[in-house]
């Protein structure tokens, strides 16, 4: 009877294994999602075909890259949120509309200066979320949930629960009328008559990020601070202001986003935004940031975006309405976010 | 034993906080015009009503340790469902409400296994979950987005069941509902190990609670609850369409609000159904007292925040002396006395 | 349903034959025979590392492949799941709290077995009753079991664990350092309640560093070392001297080779009256050049949190820190490492290492700065840095860009090690840094530690592994309950002078706290 079960017959043996596993699923993180985009454009070309048009059309392209631009300048800098660990910025859509408003109430000073205060608008959000979250610790989706809400609450009881218009908010001179117009062009740009400037705006902020993130010490720290914490405040790295500064990457990012939404919308209200706090999440997953922190990358980001804004596109081409394509959405959504999890228990987090 | 004496200082307070921002919100209500009219509490409370249903759902999950963020969706939906059923396929109501619940049950174990199986981050878990709920909906009900028109049961819910007392039927439903779920968190087996899970996961399983089991109940209470309030609620108001209840603010958002004034620890293990359902009574007559839904949305708002605030602060204070020895404590104290 | 105290002592309540537990790489216990008799209070001593804790964890049927018999009043147990072991009568009371604590004492006593009045309803009244019970055998009759554990003392809240314990109805209670977290009132009465439970025939299992305390409460005592059981006897056939001395065994010397560092006098490091309140008062030291000063003590008696203090990770309340004459005042560890004083945490799987990256992540992470240009940074420019420094610690696999998590425990603290080289700092702490690892990596790191402090650093050496600090350190203070209480000498410290003066008894204590 005292024949006891070995559960653990070659210690050497279940290590390598391990570690077998982990690199099958780091490659996955880092490659996964280019695999998925270029599955769905064969795909997407095929259910073209099917249906007589082309995937690689003009037009085609056109829609998909508007579809995903703005949702690219927020992923770009939601990263910085999932990436130090903290989920998800519930407060992105208020963000956005607070720049949207920030930008066509000031839009009489001149469309560079709007456009300035709109942007800092969201860099004072960043402020506040990386000071209660990175200095005083609270629970991050309840505080940018709750601060979404008051964000709300002020731009309701302020602007009186209208909607601006930037045309009308312009005094009636030349110069703030230049203003608006400028301001509502800004989204029906195109170069080359095809790409059009808020996808390009999107690269270029994915650039950005991709920059920041693998090429500065701030991109470092992060990764330390996202992997872990505490092991990260060992080695002398200030994560109150890695944390803080993570916010304000968001915030700003999710302020660009807004004030394209508002040109392409011609309005700025306390709706714009509404809904891209959990779609934008969803691509940045989707491009194999791992939850719990630490794991993933920005091109990878660039991928998720890519892969949602198709995904979406091939549902159209199927004929699904937008609503119908929730379901497939939050099909999606699951299958992604478990594998994610699955995966990071394999890497020994969570 | 000497009896508890009821001592009112800061702290007891912040644990009736729920029941502090009920009077203010009735007193203030003394200097409006109309407000203490039967018809008026009859309609608020009723109108209130279904964010009760969410708010009790989102309390019994938090206090588990989870969020639910399915709740509004799932009541949306059974609404839909219920007169759907009853209008296309002509099913009696009770029929068409069971039916409905039994689709939240059934919601509530898809959440329950997504959350304990997969082991989803319940947020994320549920996130996704409400993207296929909303996309059910629309399946379901594809042009008109809204079912009903339907006032046949409409008057029964509406009406005073007491002669003299001026609250709807429906409001009363609700009510009982979520005095028999307190006493079933209260006072059952299963109740107590909601709120031990949630408190401390370890000591639950260490003790041979079966905590997958029992978070899966605490996810299908919830859906379960807020089906059955929804489907009401759908009755109750003669139509359901896709966006309801969202008048102003995301009933979601009202959910989260109440259950955090009431007191429940956003970390789990401790709250009370009771206090976010008298903080959602509060935040009916609120929005009552404030006609501009702007003002309402600013006030909860800051409400919101300020508890959320007074919370981290509290527990940022905490984490400072943590683990200071009782020896060395004494001996400070003495020092000082000198000093 | 109370057990009969039989008080004859023909039948053992534990009696445990050649259990032996394996881990990868070590033999944890090997071949411990263990008896305890009823109405006793056996203390298990060692030292840190010496597998009481594994041999208490095999009791508490946490693994499932040991090998060996358990006999339980005579009867053959296995013990393979803590469900088992809690049925052969097996009652542990953890160092950490298991408690709720937002939720109502009863409930906490009573979890997943509330009294039921009828098919649906708890009974409250009964389960009221039946804690206070409970509560009564620990001596907190009058406690009121409705209130919440957040609202108690600590001390209640150890006794509230312990009377949880008792309800399962246990004959063995092992209680591991239960009183590391009490004031010495609370000792007493703590203990009181251990000889209450003794007289009604409980077996008890008593682990503790406080020496005192085993002589105070204990019967008899089990000395084990190196995973092997050295000797048992009554414990009054042994005073502090002798305990120690089987504790200790033959000091081991070849091991070390005799350090040929030179002390300066300058000094790198002076602390005046350093305090935080409720963790250490009043500390007074110096560090030399080129010296291994070693800050000994129990656990528990505030090393940890004077590490912390300097570095700038806690804020301290009163005090003096001077850095080469200068004096100082870290806001945060960032200024620390800049000024140069490093701090090597004692748990390297929590606030050690980032497990899940690369080593290379991992030995730069504390000079980002330092080797950023403006704002940027890389890690490619550094490869030589990461190379040599590995190399130096000799990490195997020396591969830089391999995670972390995939190394054995020993190559994984080398790289913790590697890391603090890199940083260059010249006051470097190190807190437990050989704690878990094999014999090879710990002599590597030895080495290491010595060739950095005759370069002209000074090392800080926090450890409960005591033939390390006989080894390495070149000075001891003693620190006793968040007081310096004397001071040792090299050519004093020897495993049994640290033992005795950590316990505050000895030649070289000078200022015995009240």
């Amino acid at each position: 009877m005292s024949e006891q079960v070995n559960n653990n017959p070659n210690p050497a043996k279940v290590d390598t294994r391990k570690t077998e596993i982990n690199k099958g699923i780091i490659l996955f993180n880092k490659l996964g999602i280019w695999v998925i985009v270029v599955a769905l454009v064969v795909m997407g070309m095929i259910i073209a075909m099917v249906n007589g048009g082309s995937f690689f059309g003009a037009s085609n392209v056109q829609s998909i890259l508007e579809a995903v631009a703005l949702q690219g300048m927020v992923c770009s800098g939601l990263i910085y949120v999932v990436y130090a660990g903290n989920m998800n910025d519930m407060s992105i859509p208020l963000t956005m509309a607070m720049a949207g408003m920030m930008t066509v109430q000031s839009i009489n000073l001149g469309f560079p200066i709007a456009l300035a205060i709109g942007l800092l608008s969201g860099v004072c959000i960043g402020l506040i979320n990386g000071f209660m979250i990175g200095k005083l610790k609270a629970n991050p989706i309840i505080w940018t949930w709750g601060f979404n809400l008051l964000l709300s609450g002020i731009i309701r009881v302020v602007w009186g629960g209208k909607q601006l218009y930037a045309d009308s908010v312009a005094a009636d001179t030349e110069y703030a009328q230049n203003a608006a117009n400028t301001f509502y062009s800004i989204s029906r740009t195109y170069i080359g008559g095809v790409i059009s400037l808020m996808a390009i705006v999107m690269l270029v902020l994915f650039a950005i990020s991709w920059f920041i993130h693998s090429k500065t010490s701030f991109g470092q720290k992060l990764k330390l601070v996202g992997t872990s914490y505490e092991a990260a405040r060992f080695s002398g790295i200030n994560c109150t202001k890695v944390v803080t500064m993570s916010y304000v990457l968001c915030s700003t990012a999710a302020a660009v986003g807004g004030i394209f939404y508002a040109a392409l919308r011609k309005t700025a209200s306390y709706e714009n935004g509404t809904g891209y706090d959990f779609s934008c999440l969803t691509c940045v997953l989707l491009g194999g940031t791992l939850l719990g922190g630490g794991q993933g990358s920005v091109v990878g980001t660039l991928g998720g975006v890519l892969a949602y804004g198709i995904l979406n596109n091939i549902l159209s081409w199927i004929g699904l309405g937008t609503y119908t394509k929730y379901a497939v959405q939050g099909v999606v959504f699951l299958a992604i976010v478990w594998i994610n999890t699955y995966s990071e228990r394999k890497l020994g987090k969570g | 034993m000497e009896r508890k004496k009821i001592k009112i200082n800061g702290s007891f307070l912040n644990n009736n906080r729920a029941y502090l921002f009920l009077l203010i919100v009735l007193f203030a209500g003394i200097f409006r015009n109309n407000f203490f009219t039967a018809f008026n509490i009859n309609s608020v409370t009723g109108n209130g009503s279904l964010v009760m249903w969410l708010g009790l759902g989102f309390t019994i999950c938090l206090i588990a340790g989870h969020m639910d963020l399915t709740v509004q969706y799932v009541s949306t939906l059974a609404a839909l469902l219920c007169l759907g059923l009853h209008s296309r396929q002509g099913l009696p109501w009770l029929v068409c409400i069971l039916i409905a619940t039994c689709m939240g049950v059934l919601v509530g174990l898809i959440n329950g296994f997504l959350v304990t199986k997969l082991k989803i981050h319940s947020f994320i878990a549920t996130l996704g979950m409400q993207f296929v709920l909303r996309g059910v909906m629309y399946m379901y009900s594809p042009e008109e987005q809204s079912i009903g028109r339907d006032y046949t049961a409409n008057e029964a819910l509406n009406g005073a069941l007491i002669p003299g007392v001026p609250f709807s039927l429906y409001f009363l439903i609700t009510t009982l509902v979520i005095v028999i779920v307190m006493i079933f968190m209260r006072n059952t087996r299963t109740g107590r190990n909601i709120y031990m899970v949630g408190g401390n996961l370890e000591t639950a399983w260490l003790a041979g609670v079966k905590s997958n089991q029992v978070t899966t109940v605490a996810f299908v209470l919830s859906s379960s609850c807020c089906a059955l309030g929804g489907a009401l609620n759908g009755i109750y108001s003669g139509a359901a369409n896709i966006s309801m209840g969202e008048k102003g603010i995301a009933p979601l958002m009202i959910a989260l609000t109440a259950t955090i004034i009431g007191g429940t620890d956003i970390a789990g293990g401790h709250g009370s159904v009771l206090n976010t359902y008298i903080s959602l009574v509060a935040v009916a007559f609120l929005r009552a007292l404030f006609k501009k839904t702007e003002m309402q949305v600013l006030v909860i708002a800051i409400i919101l925040i300020a508890c959320i605030c007074y919370e981290t602060i509290a527990q940022y204070r905490k984490s400072k002396v943590l683990g200071t020895r009782p020896n060395l404590h004494q001996e400070y104290l003495k020092e000082i006395g000198k000093g | 349903m109370s057990q009969e105290p039989k008080g004859t002592g023909e039948v053992l309540a534990l009696e445990m034959r050649g259990v032996s537990k394996r881990f990868p790489g070590t033999l944890a216990v090997d071949r411990v025979d263990f008896r305890v008799k009823k109405g006793e209070v056996h203390a298990l001593m060692g030292e840190n590392g010496a597998g009481k804790s594994t041999l208490m964890k095999v009791l508490a049927g946490l693994f499932n492949d040991y090998t060996g018999e358990i006999f339980i009043e005579g009867e053959k147990k296995k013990l393979h799941t803590p469900i088992m072991a809690k049925e052969a009568g097996i009652g542990m009371v953890y160092q950490e709290l298991s408690l709720a604590r937002r939720i109502s004492i009863y409930e906490n006593l009573l979890v997943g077995r509330l009294p039921k009045k009828n098919a649906l309803f708890i009974d409250k009244k009964a389960a009221i009753a039946r804690a206070r019970e409970c509560l009564e055998r620990v001596g907190l009759g009058n406690l009121d079991p409705t209130i919440n554990i957040a609202d108690i003392s600590q001390c209640d809240a150890q006794l509230v664990e312990i009377a949880k314990v008792l309800d399962a109805q246990p004959r063995i209670l092992v209680m591991d350092e239960p009183t590391s977290s009490l004031s010495r009132e609370e000792v007493q009465r703590m203990f009181d309640i251990i000889r209450k439970l003794k007289e009604e025939g409980l077996a008890i299992i008593y682990i503790s560093h406080h020496m005192s305390e085993i002589f105070e409460i204990a019967d008899r005592v089990t000395v084990m070392r190196d995973g092997r059981k050295v000797g048992e006897c009554d414990v009054s056939e042994i005073n502090t001297e002798q305990l120690v001395e089987q504790m200790v065994g033959e000091p081991v010397k070849s091991f070390y080779a005799e350090s040929g560092s030179k002390i300066s006098d300058e000094v790198v490091l002076k602390v005046e009256d350093f305090t935080r309140w409720g963790f250490f008062h009043h500390v007074d030291f110096e560090l030399h050049k080129g010296e291994i000063l070693a800050i000994s003590g129990l656990a528990g008696a505030g090393r940890t949190e004077i590490a912390r203090a300097l570095i700038g990770v806690d804020a301290y309340d009163k005090g003096r820190v001077y850095l080469h004459g200068k004096e100082v005042k870290f806001k945060n560890f960032g200024e620390a490492i800049k000024a140069g004083v490093g701090y090597l945490t004692e748990d390297r799987k929590v606030v050690g290492l980032a497990l899940t990256q690369s080593v290379a992540d991992n030995v730069m992470s504390c000079v980002i700065d330092k080797y950023s240009k403006g704002i940027l940074y890389s890690n490619g420019w550094n490869n030589d840095l990461v190379d040599e420094k590995i190399n130096e610690m000799s990490v195997y696999p020396a591969d830089r860009n391999r995670r972390v998590n995939s190394f054995s425990g020993g190559n994984q603290q080398k790289v913790l090690m590697a890391k603090w080289l890199a940083a260059d700092v010249d006051v470097l702490i190190l807190d437990e840094p050989t704690r878990g690892v094999d014999v090879n990596a710990k002599q590597i790191i030895h080495n290491v530690v010595k060739k950095y402090v005759e370069q002209g650093n000074a090392v800080i050496l926090i450890s409960s592994d005591l033939p390390e600090v006989v080894g390495l350190c070149d000075r001891a203070v003693i620190l006793r309950e968040g007081h310096i209480i004397g001071e040792i000498p090299k050519e004093g410290i020897t495993e049994n002078s640290l033992l005795i003066a950590a316990n505050g008894k000895g030649e070289y204590v000078t200022c015995q706290n009240k």
